[in-house]
């Protein structure tokens, strides 16, 4: 009776061990899933940014306006993803670009051993500026 | 004896389970990795063909829409600079910038790969009607079938052109009570017997909401028919000509074109067909590819 006692708690051990390890496995494994959600986030808002006029109103804005505008963007990400967003214009001529004004906005700071990026460009209507957008998300 | 035998088993048996469930779930996580990767992949190249059309499109100042048996071409007229010029350098711009190792994009051209080459003509297949410009700086438009193939133009059952001013005034009555000529200056026929028939609306408005209606909308396509209107901008009197039928100059096919001495104007050009069975062909394709993947996009829109 005793011993079938211990046998039993033995067994209900060993079952709770055998649990715990597959449920540690799995949990490892969906980890990648955060991969794939940060590019798609990083694209969204990129996309939003450029179909609502961000970027190009960027030209006659100034920097701190222009900061303003992606900082508040930047804010609409989930609270547990970090970002920055680097936009640069550049003037072309010739063959040769030269940077004229670099604008960043920052959410956080992004892990760099887990980061993603995404990338947009755009140009000003008069043909001779060109932008580059670079955002760097990671969760925080 | 009989316990440790039982134990034997029973431990192979949990050992089997365990083993199998690895197994199970590296087959599906790795499914799951291929699939999120694919659709990364294809994201990824269809983001970077839709940005850098963006830039073509700023240039280029043209959007065309199909639906169902209608064509339109949004177009802005002249250009405000040297398109090439800026393909030039929009081109330089991708390569130095923007590309990333894992992306190829090019540019597909019947005069060569560079993005300068950009073809200004688009054409309405199978009817092999063109729509383009002589160049980029886009001062004379045209819309026709070319020689020998005048009759392919009776594909297209209604014109509809409207010509909005956007720094000018019409400048001509009835649009313009003040204007000192009529609006209608034109030389044309109108379309009867069996003489080919184009149908074409002609509008014309500025910024100040002024329009005039052209009364005709049938006329001999074999001759070559025009309509003058007078606008005013700071340049003075001008006169904008459109030459619709059988069009003069060099190019002496049949159609429609806006030859140069207009001031900026957008133009709407919707075509409607007799058929919805026609499709819209870019001579010029933009081609974006992952490399490593059997992804990429190519077309021109």
């Amino acid at each position: 009776m005793r011993r079938g006692f211990i046998f039993t708690l033995d067994a209900v051990f060993a079952a709770s061990i055998l649990l715990i390890a597959l449920a540690a496995i799995s949990l490892e494994f969906y980890t990648p899933s955060q991969t794939f959600w940060l590019p798609t986030m990083g694209n969204s808002l990129m996309t939003a940014l450029d179909k609502s006029g961000v970027f190009d109103n960027i030209f006659q804005q100034s920097d701190a306006q222009a900061q303003t505008t992606l900082t508040s963007y930047l804010a609409s990400l989930p609270p547990n993803v970090n970002a920055n967003i680097t936009v640069k214009i550049y003037h072309g001529s010739g063959s040769t670009f030269t940077l004229s004004r670099t604008i960043t906005a920052i959410k956080g700071v992004p892990d760099p051993n887990h980061e993603t990026t995404v990338k947009r460009i755009f140009n000003k209507v008069d043909g001779s500026y060109f932008g580059l957008s670079e955002m760097v998300l990671s969760y925080g | 004896m009989a316990r440790g035998f039982l134990l034997a088993i029973t431990t192979a048996l949990v050992s089997v389970v365990l083993l199998l469930y690895l197994q199970t779930l590296a087959t599906t996580q790795n499914n799951d990795l291929n699939r999120m990767s694919n659709v990364l992949v294809s994201q990824k190249v269809l983001q970077t063909w839709s940005d850098v059309n963006d830039g073509i499109l700023t240039a280029t100042n043209l959007m065309i829409l199909k639906d169902n048996n209608t064509a339109t071409f949004f177009d802005s007229l002249p250009a405000n600079y040297t398109v090439q010029n800026f393909l030039s350098l929009y081109s330089l711009f991708i390569s130095r910038y923007y590309e990333t190792p894992d992306t190829d994009i090019n540019f597909i051209g019947p005069a060569g790969e560079d993005l300068s080459n950009l073809s200004s003509k688009i054409m309405i297949m199978p009817f092999n009607i063109e729509y383009g410009y002589d160049t980029w700086w886009k001062n004379n438009v045209f819309l026709f079938a070319p020689k020998n193939g005048e009759e392919n133009l009776t594909a297209i059952t209604m014109i509809y052109l409207n010509v909005k001013f956007t720094d000018a005034i019409i400048y001509c009555t009835p649009a313009n009570p003040s204007g000192p000529v009529s609006c209608d200056q034109s030389s044309y026929k109108k379309c009867s017997g069996n003489k080919q028939k184009m149908y074409l609306n002609l509008s014309f408005s500025d910024y100040q909401n002024r329009s005039y209606n052209f009364p005709e909308t049938c006329f001999d396509e074999t001759f070559p028919n025009t309509e003058t209107l007078r606008f005013l901008n700071a340049s003075g009197n001008q006169d904008l000509i459109v030459e619709f039928g059988k069009l003069t100059g060099a190019t002496t096919n049949n159609g429609l074109a806006l030859r140069n001495g207009y001031p900026s104007i957008n133009v709407t050009t919707k075509l409607i067909l007799n058929t919805s069975d026609f499709y819209i062909s870019y001579l010029s394709k933009l081609e974006v590819s992952a490399i490593g993947y059997n992804t990429s996009m190519v077309d021109w829109a």
